[in-house]
């Protein structure tokens, strides 16, 4: 098999690329689950073409998550510098620290930082330092601001991607 | 709530929490609060200590709580450990495997050419720690060659000599040897609570000559392990260099060791010495080998073997396999409770474990080409026995049987443990293959293995580490230079990422005292 990132050549069963450490079972996952016939759950509309993580706001502008992660989601005073600020997109009462978003290894996680207001995630409040997968579709609230998730088909390989540049 | 992925060597809320089956609610309050005080994410900001703090407040709910530990206990008995295992295990009846296997894939498709297939053993001992600690017999083989004289390193030793007759019980018995190209008995196995014999010998330590190990080695074998010890039987090594010539002889007494059951680790000083040695040396008895930077480095080290051989629960595991026809293995580590690249001629020593401790062995084995195998039949790979030998008494053996699945049915993704170990062992590789390529002039090419190396890391949250090599990356670029300590601090950083997490961070904190 070839490693779609670097394109060296690895045995059959190679969990990671030896050249340049490119998780391949993710991709041999994908394409077993690509040759089976299974409805797949309804996707936010006009997302197939992205290429890159995002997180669509509820007037439908687009937050790209750009890089590697994490991000910090929160407000920014004299003190903080989140990536993502909540301010900017109108939200009043979302913390400094709010919330955290990363990558791990089988996708995209949110991690409420102990915040005043919480967060929900489809209408479930999360617990303060408690991680949860996030998939593609996906509703956020952090205090006053809800977005929605939106992955790439191949969201991991948009994440090495990102990282590359 | 799914367990985080690092945690993959801890089974039970006890063992986050460090306390016994049977602890009261008071030891378990005072486990958690040491617990917070340690992995708290205020103290500790690192992402895995938070992911384990997590855990450790997940056991106290339940743990504090008789209902739901009375719940908890019961689903212990039934083990569901062993349910959701997606590779085949060998079970005992009843309770929790004392064995169990995880495989990359349970099924695997029948090619005309030769596949990888990744094993990951999860052993217990089958026998509780001691209530009392076990009289060790100890030898410190320690390098007085005249390089020792630079960079403050015979100082170092004798700190770190002083920091272990500390930590040593009072009827335990040590002895000293100190080698150049000779070797020379400081000290017979002697009680530690004799202090002062022992600060003498170390106060006559002086820098000479060259160094060759063996001879240290052959003095000690002359009278380890004689007197019918009750306890292990332990020899640390010291050393700043690289022997010369007698290789070999030093290899074959580690050999005889580790039938024995003398398990031997060794500690570099400085940037020199000869990893690759010291690593077959001490991986042939079970032991492991450790970079030793300085004392405040060490000391979470001494201090886990010391308590790991006090409280020895087997005094040997050995490992015995043949490989079914066409099969390789290529190769073997040992991932907890200390990391080591073992052999791969069986039979292989596996070292002790001590209290909420297990052995946890990943297997890199290559299969033939199995086109030809029927569909659906299990295919055998391997055959053996795991071998625990007790302090006294006849050895306890369990079989060790590893088949596959042939076939083009429908594959789950590899278990989450087999991923974590396989991934940490490629960055292991991405840094060795890095530095050969720094050797062998190819500069480009180690630069690009150290900057995907980083990227990697970086994805996984481990950020500072990423950086570090990011920049060891940049400079190579620069500087065309890779500086010897540079190669220690990547290997060591790069190897210690395969511990099981919290040992890691256990590590890892005192040496970096203010990052971020």
């Amino acid at each position: 098999m070839e490693c779609p990132y670097c394109h060296a050549r690895e045995m059959p069963g190679a969990l990671f690329c030896r050249h340049c450490g490119y998780p391949l079972w993710e991709e041999v996952a994908r394409e077993e689950s690509q040759s089976r016939p299974e409805t797949s759950p309804a996707a936010p509309q006009g997302t197939s073409g992205s290429q890159q993580a995002c997180l669509r706001t509820a007037t439908g502008e687009e937050i790209p998550l750009s890089g590697p992660g994490p991000w910090i989601v929160g407000r920014t005073t004299a003190t903080s510098r989140p990536d993502l600020d909540a301010q900017a997109l109108g939200a009043r009462h979302v913390s400094r620290r709010h919330a955290r978003l990363e990558w791990r290894s089988d996708g995209l996680y949110v991690i409420d930082l102990d915040s005043t207001n919480g967060t929900w995630v489809n209408g479930k409040r999360l617990y303060p330092h408690e991680p949860k997968r996030l998939r593609h579709g996906d509703w956020i609230r952090w205090a006053d601001l809800e977005v929605q998730v939106v992955l790439p088909a191949s969201e991991s390989e948009a994440a090495r991607e990102d990282t590359a540049s | 709530m799914t367990r985080p992925e690092f945690a993959w060597n801890m089974v039970n809320y006890y063992e986050i929490l460090g306390v016994p089956r049977h602890a009261s609610l008071e030891e378990i309050r005072a486990a958690y609060r040491e617990a917070v005080r340690r992995w708290h994410p205020d103290i500790n900001p690192s992402p895995e200590a938070r992911e384990f703090f997590l855990l450790v407040r997940q056991a106290y709910e339940v743990l504090s709580n008789p209902q739901k530990r009375q719940a908890y206990d019961q689903t212990l008995e039934q083990s569901p450990e062993t349910q959701e295992m997606s590779g085949t295990a060998l079970v005992g009846r009843g309770r929790a495997p004392r064995v169990q296997v995880r495989l990359s894939y349970s099924l695997v498709r029948p090619l005309g050419e030769p596949q990888l297939w990744y094993a990951f053993w999860i052993v217990r001992a089958p026998w509780p720690a001691p209530r009392q600690p076990r009289p060790l017999e100890m030898w410190l083989v320690l390098d007085r060659s005249s390089s020792m004289r630079h960079q403050g390193k015979m100082a170092l030793l004798k700190e770190a000599v002083a920091e272990v007759l500390k930590r040593l019980r009072p009827t335990d018995r040590l002895g000293l040897v100190a080698f150049d190209d000779r070797a020379e008995l400081l000290l017979h196995p002697t009680p530690v609570r004799q202090r002062n014999l022992f600060l003498r010998a170390l106060e006559s330590l002086r820098p000479r000559g060259a160094t060759e190990i063996a001879h240290a080695l052959r003095m000690v074998d002359g009278s380890i392990g004689r007197g019918r010890s009750r306890g292990p039987s332990v020899v640390w090594i010291f050393t700043d260099g690289r022997t010369y010539g007698d290789e070999t002889t030093a290899l074959d007494i580690a050999r005889q060791w580790a039938q024995r059951g003398i398990i031997c680790d060794a500690f570099g000083l400085g940037d020199d010495w000869n990893e690759a040695f010291l690593d077959r040396l001490t991986g042939l008895t079970g032991g492991s080998t450790h970079y030793l930077k300085n004392l405040a480095a060490a000391r979470p080290i001494f201090q886990d073997h010391l308590r790991r051989y006090h409280y020895a629960r087997v005094r040997q595991l050995n490992l015995h396999f043949n490989l079914s026809p066409g099969v390789k293995l290529h190769a073997l580590y040992r991932m907890g409770p200390e990391v080591a690249h073992l052999s791969v001629e069986p039979p292989v020593a596996l070292g002790t474990v001590g209290p909420n401790e297990r052995w946890l062995t990943l297997a890199e084995l290559e299969l033939p080409p199995l086109h030809r195998v029927p569909p659906d039949t299990p295919w055998p790979v391997l055959e053996g026995r795991w071998e625990f030998v007790p302090f006294r008494g006849a050895p306890l053996n369990e079989p060790l049987r590893l088949t596959v699945r042939v076939g083009e049915g429908e594959r789950s993704v590899p278990p989450k443990v087999v991923r974590h170990a396989v991934e940490r062992l490629t960055w292991y590789r991405l840094q060795q293959a890095s530095r050969q390529a720094w050797r062998d002039g190819r500069i480009e090419e180690a630069q690009q293995l150290l900057s995907h190396l980083a990227q990697g890391l970086a994805r996984r949250g481990l950020g500072r580490l990423a950086r570090d090599i990011q920049v060891k990356a940049l400079e190579l670029d620069r500087d065309r230079q890779l500086d010897p300590e540079a190669e220690k601090a990547l290997e060591f950083g790069t190897r210690m990422l395969m511990l099981p997490a919290n040992v890691y961070e256990a590590r890892r904190q005192p040496g970096s005292s203010n990052s971020r």
